[in-house]
C-alpha cells in the first residue's frame, strides 16, 4: 500500500466559453483537457484513464470515446457517466475509485458542453420532458420543481424572498471579479425581484445561466503527486428519489440527500464543517444553495438566508463560496466547481483569488430535483 | 419512459375514476406508480379509487411554458398536494380556484379534470 491511500488532483484547466456556431462540445472537451494536463506539467501520454460526463447538446455512443480519439489516446480504462448536475463532482469520485482501486493510475476526468453553440432547441423545454409523465403533462418546468420546494421552504422556515434574491446578489459580486464569468454587472435584491417570475417564487435572475462550457482535472494517486497537488481527503455520494413525489421529506423537513453525502465526506475526511476554508456549491436555483447549506451543517435549519445576508459566503466572510460566480452568475457547468476550487488552492485563480489561499475546500454537486448528490473534501498538502 | 402501472393508472383517469396506485402487501400508496412497491419491495400493486380530499403542501404559478401545448394556459398555478395524507401528487391548480387564497396545509379537493386534453387529477376548493 502506498504511504497516501488517498487520491489527488495534480491539474485543472477550463475551455473558453464564448459561443461559437460549430463549436462542438467534443472541441471544448479537449481544450479543458489540454488546459488540464499543462497546469498538471504532465504529458498526455501518462494518461491511461479517462472519465467524462455526457453532453445535452449532442448525441454521441460513448462521450469519452470521442474525447480519447480527438486527443489521441487509448486508454486503459474509460468511463461515460450521467448524475445530471452532479456529474461533475461525480467524475472526481470515479476516476479516484479508479485508481485507488488499481484500475489505472493517471485519469482525466472531464465534462464539457456545447449547450449555446450547439443547441439550437429549447433547452428548458426539453429538460422538463425528462421529469416523470405524471409531472411532466401538469406543464412544469424543472424551475417549476425548485419553486415547489423554494415556496415549501419559505413558509416552513419564514424565510423571505429577500433572503432567495440575496445568493444572487452575493455570487454576482464574485462573478464581477472574475473575467470569465458571463454576467459581471452588480447586481442588488430589488434587481432580482424585480426580473420576471420564472416560476413563483423564483425569478429569472435566481435561475442557472445557460452556457457553453469545459472543465478537466487530472487525478491520480496521492502517493504519485507531489507537493502542489490537492488531496481528495473525503467524499459521500448518495441518492434520494427520482421525482420529489417519492421524497415527502424535502417538504417536511427540507432534508435532502447532500445531509447523507456530506456527513460521509467529513466522515472520510476527518474534518467537520468548522475547518472548511471555501465552498463551491452547485447552485443551480438560489434555493439549492440555501437548502444545501443547512444539509451541509454550516448552519441551522431555516438560518441559511440570514446567513447569507449577513456575508457568510462572501470572498471575505467565513466561508467564500461559488469564487467564480457560480452557475448563476459564472456559467454552466458543475466542474466548473471542481475547477475552481482546484485553481483558488493552488493559488491561480487570476484576479480573483481569494487573498487567503484555501487549505480545504467542500466541493459540492446536486443533480436532478435534489436528488443526486456528492461531496467532495479537498486539502492543499 | 413507460413505467409498469404507469398505462393502467392514465386509463383509470382517462374514464373519469380518480385513482393511484397502492401496494396489496403493505398497504402504502406510492405516486408516480412503479413496479415496485417503495416501501415494502412489494410487487404486488393494485390501483385504488380515491375520494379526492387532499392538503395543500405547495405550488408555483408558472410563467413560461415547457413546451408549446402548454403555452395557451400561461400563466398556469402547479400545486403539491397530499392526497388523503398520505401520498404527494403534482396536479394543476383549477381555473376556478382563486390562488391569493392559497395557503399551506388548507383541505383541497383532487377531481379528474384536463390538462392539454389529456384527463388528470386537478385541484379545486373543497
Amino acid at each position: 500500500m502506498s504511504a497516501n491511500p488517498k487520491a489527488a488532483i495534480i491539474g485543472a484547466g477550463e475551455s473558453v466559453r464564448t459561443p461559437r456556431m460549430g463549436r462542438t462540445a467534443i472541441d471544448m472537451a479537449v481544450e479543458a483537457s489540454l488546459a488540464a494536463l499543462t497546469d498538471a506539467g504532465i504529458d498526455i501520454t501518462e494518461i491511461d484513464g479517462v472519465v467524462t460526463g455526457y453532453s445535452l447538446a449532442e448525441r454521441h455512443l460513448d462521450f469519452s470515446a470521442n474525447l480519447c480519439e480527438a486527443i489521441g489516446i487509448q486508454p486503459q480504462w474509460s468511463r461515460t457517466i450521467s448524475r445530471s448536475g452532479a456529474t461533475g463532482a461525480s467524475i472526481v469520485v470515479d476516476a479516484a475509485l479508479a485508481v485507488l482501486g488499481g484500475a489505472c493510475t493517471t485519469v482525466l476526468a472531464v465534462w464539457a458542453d456545447n449547450r449555446v453553440s450547439g443547441q439550437p432547441e429549447d433547452m428548458a423545454g426539453a429538460l422538463a420532458a425528462s421529469l416523470s409523465s405524471f409531472e411532466f403533462v401538469n406543464g412544469p418546468l424543472i424551475t417549476t420543481q425548485y419553486a415547489l420546494l423554494a415556496h415549501s421552504y419559505l413558509e416552513r422556515t419564514g424565510s423571505t424572498s429577500e433572503d432567495l434574491a440575496s445568493v444572487a446578489v452575493q455570487f454576482r459580486k464574485h462573478a464581477a471579479l472574475n473575467e470569465f464569468a458571463k454576467h459581471r454587472e452588480l447586481i442588488s435584491i430589488d434587481d432580482v425581484l424585480n426580473s420576471p417570475m420564472a416560476s413563483s417564487p423564483l425569478h429569472r435572475l435566481e435561475c442557472a445561466l445557460v452556457t457553453d462550457y469545459g472543465g478537466a482535472v487530472i487525478v491520480t494517486r496521492g502517493s504519485r503527486a507531489d507537493v502542489g497537488a490537492i488531496d481528495l481527503i473525503g467524499f459521500g455520494e448518495a441518492l434520494s428519489h427520482a421525482s420529489i413525489l417519492r421524497n415527502p421529506d424535502l417538504f417536511i423537513t427540507g432534508e435532502t440527500a447532500a445531509s447523507r453525502s456530506s456527513t460521509l465526506a467529513y466522515q472520510m475526511a476527518g474534518i467537520g464543517p468548522a475547518e472548511l476554508q471555501m465552498a463551491q456549491i452547485y447552485d443551480c436555483f438560489t434555493i439549492t444553495v440555501l437548502m444545501l447549506m443547512e444539509d451541509f451543517g454550516l448552519c441551522k435549519r431555516g438560518e441559511a438566508g440570514a446567513a447569507v445576508r449577513e456575508g457568510f459566503l462572501d470572498r471575505e466572510g467565513a466561508l467564500p463560496s461559488n469564487t467564480h460566480g457560480g452557475l448563476l452568475s459564472c456559467g454552466s457547468g458543475g466542474i466548473l466547481h471542481v475547477t475552481e476550487a482546484v485553481r483558488q488552492m493552488r493559488g491561480n485563480a487570476g484576479a480573483h483569488q481569494l487573498d487567503r489561499r484555501p487549505e480545504t475546500s467542500l466541493v459540492h454537486g446536486n443533480g436532478g430535483i435534489l436528488s443526486a448528490q456528492t461531496t467532495l473534501i479537498l486539502a492543499r498538502r | 419512459m413507460p413505467v409498469e402501472g404507469a398505462s393502467e393508472l392514465w386509463e383509470a383517469w382517462a374514464s373519469g375514476r380518480l385513482c393511484l396506485q397502492t401496494c396489496t402487501s403493505c398497504g402504502e400508496f406510492q405516486h408516480p406508480p412503479g413496479p415496485v412497491c417503495s416501501h415494502c419491495h412489494g410487487t404486488a400493486l393494485s390501483l385504488v379509487e380515491i375520494d379526492g380530499s387532499a392538503t395543500l403542501v405547495s405550488w408555483s404559478t408558472v410563467y413560461r411554458a415547457p413546451a408549446v401545448q402548454f403555452s395557451v394556459d400561461i400563466p398556469y398555478t402547479i400545486a403539491i398536494v397530499s392526497a388523503g395524507n398520505t401520498v404527494l401528487v403534482e396536479a394543476r391548480v383549477d381555473g376556478s380556484v382563486d390562488v391569493s387564497g392559497l395557503r399551506v396545509g388548507m383541505p383541497v379537493h383532487l377531481e379528474i379534470g384536463e390538462v392539454i386534453g389529456v384527463s388528470v387529477p386537478v385541484v379545486i376548493s373543497s
